[in-house]
């Protein structure tokens, strides 16, 4: 975009310089560093979702197919990958709500909802939703 | 001159030298003077070639916005005294084009600023003899926070994806563009939402947050920007459903003159 003020003016105007980005710009901050392992979480827990959907197959092949699938989930590697998945959901989800402020704006009458309000509500509902979901599948 | 700290400024004089170059130079350090008062040092007694821009000297005027030791600063409201020892690193903003030493072009800022249409958009007709057009406190509460920008364009230094992606129109447009939208005598979304929906527009953000901690007047872009979205994702769908529903764009200001 230009707005062209004077485009005839050249005289002092010589050719500007215009430094561009590094490739590692997101190792200069720890600002940068957490932002871009933020955005990895989502192929960590795209990897998961792939899991989910290999489970389902597994279930659908019949008992020899889930045993497999069940050694195949019980490997130290695959333990290990979990645990890797977890934390990187965990923190997904932390970002996810502690940023939730951001957007949300709530007005009870004329006072607007604290931020700080805003995340532990939406913590606690998570917490809450994981809560009923283990005792669904552990009670079962 | 009993204490001293080295500056190092980062110089570009096209006519001399093709590429930037360092140059150092050493200025008192006197208690309560800026990395300003520093570069105003330089250029009276060291060196008169040295070009950088200010004018207000008290956080107000936006003009004398660089790189501080690789973060973006006002150079008036940032102390010497805090870098001791030293040496300091100034450097023209980041992620624009640079003319001369610390002097970046803003012609594209300017032209990102103004592809919002931050000004009033309204088919109301008023006369003079109407008076003001008043607020309640509670209308003015919803977007004085983002009337506060200065234009410095330290948001747009943080900003990566400015950086990265020279078409997004980046955080204080958007800010801008919002301070309107959430202004009750205003009716000009239709014609902002035209710009932000598209290519470069509010999507492009990527929720970094730089912008809203580098901005000295805390105007919190990045919070403006997430509103828009949620505003701008609901404007989509309408416009895609149902366009006749949509906001139906109106003239956007400019032909409206007093006659």
């Amino acid at each position: 975009m230009d707005t062209e003020t004077a485009p005839t003016y050249k005289r002092f105007r010589p050719s500007a310089y215009h430094p561009s980005m590094a490739l590692t710009w997101w190792m200069k901050k720890p600002s940068y560093l957490l932002y871009i392992l933020r955005e990895l979480t989502a192929v960590f827990v795209a990897a998961y979702a792939i899991i989910l959907l290999l489970t389902v197959r597994a279930l659908s092949q019949g008992g020899e197919a889930w045993d497999t699938w069940l050694a195949t989930l019980q490997r130290p590697g695959m333990i290990l990958f979990h645990g890797f998945i977890l934390a990187f959901a965990v923190y997904h989800s932390l970002t996810w709500f502690t940023l939730a402020p951001t957007a949300l704006v709530v007005r009870i009458k004329d006072k607007v909802l604290p931020a700080s309000a805003l995340i532990a509500v939406h913590v606690a509902a998570w917490v809450g939703c994981s809560a009923f979901i283990a005792w669904v599948l552990l009670s079962a | 001159m009993d204490k001293t700290i080295k500056i190092q400024v980062r110089r570009y004089l096209p006519e001399k030298q093709p590429d930037p170059f360092w140059q150092e130079y050493e200025v008192p350090l006197e208690p309560k003077w800026g990395v300003l008062d520093a570069l105003i040092y330089i250029k009276d007694h060291l060196d008169g070639s040295l070009s950088y821009r200010w004018s207000c000297h008290m956080g107000v005027c936006g003009s004398c916005g660089m790189m501080v030791n690789g973060e973006p600063a006002l150079t008036c409201a940032t102390f010497l005294e805090e870098y001791q020892p030293g040496p300091i690193r100034i450097e023209p903003l980041a992620n624009f084009k640079v003319l001369r030493d610390l002097i970046i072009d803003t012609d594209d800022f300017m032209g990102k600023l103004k592809s919002v249409k931050p000004w009033l958009i309204t088919d109301e007709k008023r006369d003079i003899t109407d008076g003001e057009n008043r607020q309640t406190p509670a209308e003015l509460k919803a977007f004085k926070q983002y009337t506060l920008c200065i234009n410095c364009m330290l948001c747009y230094s943080a900003c990566p994806v400015v950086g990265l992606n020279e078409d997004f129109v980046g955080p204080a447009a958007i800010a801008l563009a919002q301070r309107y939208n959430y202004d009750n005598r205003d009716s000009g979304n239709a014609a902002r939402h035209d710009t932000l929906l598209a290519h470069g527009g509010a999507f492009d953000c990527t929720l970094i947050g730089e912008c809203s901690r580098a901005c000295p007047k805390h105007v919190d872009p990045t919070g403006a920007i997430q509103r828009y979205k949620a505003d701008g994702a609901m404007e989509y769908w309408k416009r895609l459903i149902w366009p006749k529903a949509a906001t139906a764009p109106k003239n956007d200001g400019i032909v409206k003159q007093i006659d």
